[in-house]
């Protein structure tokens, strides 16, 4: 595996010769204004005080078995928690190996992919994969083999089909998980 | 709980210091990881290395008590108040508990560890034997943390031109392995007053692995295996 994997990956870079696309003027702006934000930030609020409401938000409400009214209510906290997100801060601003940089920046990240779950969990009106969904036991593939997409800008929720043909070998059909 | 953390920073320190930190443990804090960890929610300014948190990845060696070993798997119940935890011996400091690893990856990088093999390449795999497999083991499941290597005398004295025990073991697992065709090679490399013959067999390397390895007894094997092809 790991093998042709590596063959395939050393083909694939050899025949698409200069891999990069063209960057867009001021790509990496809005890098750097992460950055700028953090380190302007006075009096932010704890970055270790918001990871952990967030993950306690997860596991309330987000967990393996999943509730109608606990996902609606969770949908909300982590709305809620995006201006105290935006608001984080660190006290160390130096330049040398700042890893409370790094956990504020990665908590930008931990919230937006808290948020896409949960709103997509919430939506999803079945029970899918390991989750098991209170109000909807069933797994319905006729309304829900789609793939959920949020989109951060404009707070929205928009679905993909599943691709089910793969391109070299024989598919088989989905079925449910039974344990 | 009580901690005494060796402190550095570039821009403001001439020197390191100690920071004592009296810290309440939570419900779930079972290691000194957890304790780092909680302590940076206090302090966010304490850097330090980490990663996996199982002793997987190498990432959190540091002198604990006195002895270098992984924070995520030393339990805090095993260990005497004030925790006086300082970063890896020997290496440069970058900052508080973070060393420049770069000598311990040089001579890491020097004994080529991976599979040299001059042959054309094989259309499939190349196979072993459960019992070549077998002579890895005990080689293999290094995570190059460093515990060994700056815990060793001659390495502090000569991290330059002494490849450690860290990198010894590595040199053997190669040297070991039924697939790699430049024992000769590796040995030749490893006959040098510095390289391999540093090791004077003081054995702290073994004593702190936290893997449970023993880069003695891979060295050994190397100077074994010297002496016989001189013969
Ligand atoms: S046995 Fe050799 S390598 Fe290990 S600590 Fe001692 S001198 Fe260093
Ligand atoms: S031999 Fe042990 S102590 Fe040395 S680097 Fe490997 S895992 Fe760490
Ligand atoms: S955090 Fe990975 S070994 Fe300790």
């Amino acid at each position: 595996m790991g093998r042709s994997a590596g063959q395939s990956m050393v083909e694939f870079i050899r025949s698409h010769g200069a891999a990069h696309r063209e960057q867009p003027a001021g790509a990496g702006e809005a890098s750097l204004a992460r950055v700028a934000r953090l380190d302007g930030q006075a009096n932010g609020e704890d970055v270790a005080v918001v990871r952990d409401e967030i993950q306690r938000a997860m596991q309330a409400h987000c967990g393996v078995f999943r509730f109608p009214d606990l996902l609606v209510q969770g949908v909300e906290k982590i709305r809620a928690l995006g201006d105290r997100v935006a608001r984080s801060g660190v006290t160390d601003k130096s330049k040398v190996f700042n890893t409370a940089r790094i956990e504020a920046l990665e908590l930008d990240n931990l919230y937006e992919t808290a948020r896409a779950t949960m709103v997509c969990a919430e939506a999803r009106k079945e029970t899918r994969g390991a989750h098991d969904r209170e109000d909807f036991h069933a797994r319905d593939d006729v309304n829900w083999l789609k793939h959920s997409l949020w989109y951060r800008d404009g707070d929205r929720l928009d679905y993909k089909p599943v691709n089910l043909k793969p391109l070299s070998v024989e598919s088989f059909a989905p079925k449910a998980r039974v344990y | 709980m009580k901690f005494r953390i060796q402190r550095y920073d570039p821009d403001r320190d001439a020197r390191p210091y100690f920071q004592d930190y009296d810290v309440a443990m939570g419900p779930s804090d079972r290691m000194l990881l957890d304790a780092l960890i909680r302590i940076k929610t206090v302090d966010d300014t304490l850097s330090l290395r980490r990663s996996c948190r199982e002793g997987v990845c190498g990432s959190d060696a540091m002198n604990i008590n006195g002895r270098n070993g992984l924070a995520c798997v030393t339990r805090l119940t095993d260990l005497a108040e004030p925790v006086v935890i300082k970063p890896l011996p020997g290496l440069p400091i970058i900052r508080d508990l973070i060393v420049d690893m770069t000598l311990f990856f040089d001579q890491y990088h020097s004994v080529k560890p991976y599979v040299i093999d001059g042959g054309p390449l094989p259309e499939k795999e190349r196979l072993q034997s459960p019992q070549e497999r077998v002579q890895l083991d005990g080689l293999y499941e290094c995570i190059l943390c460093a515990c060994c290597s700056t815990s060793c005398p001659s390495f502090w004295w000569n991290p330059d031109k002494f490849v450690g025990p860290a990198g010894l073991l590595n040199a053997y697992r190669f040297i070991a392995d039924s697939r790699d065709q430049a024992v000769n090679e590796r040995l030749d490399d490893l006959e040098d007053p510095y390289r391999l013959f540093r090791c004077h067999t003081i054995m702290n390397c073994v004593d702190v692995c936290p893997k449970g390895l023993n880069p003695t007894l891979a060295i050994g094997r190397i100077k074994e295996l010297l002496v016989r092809r001189a013969v």
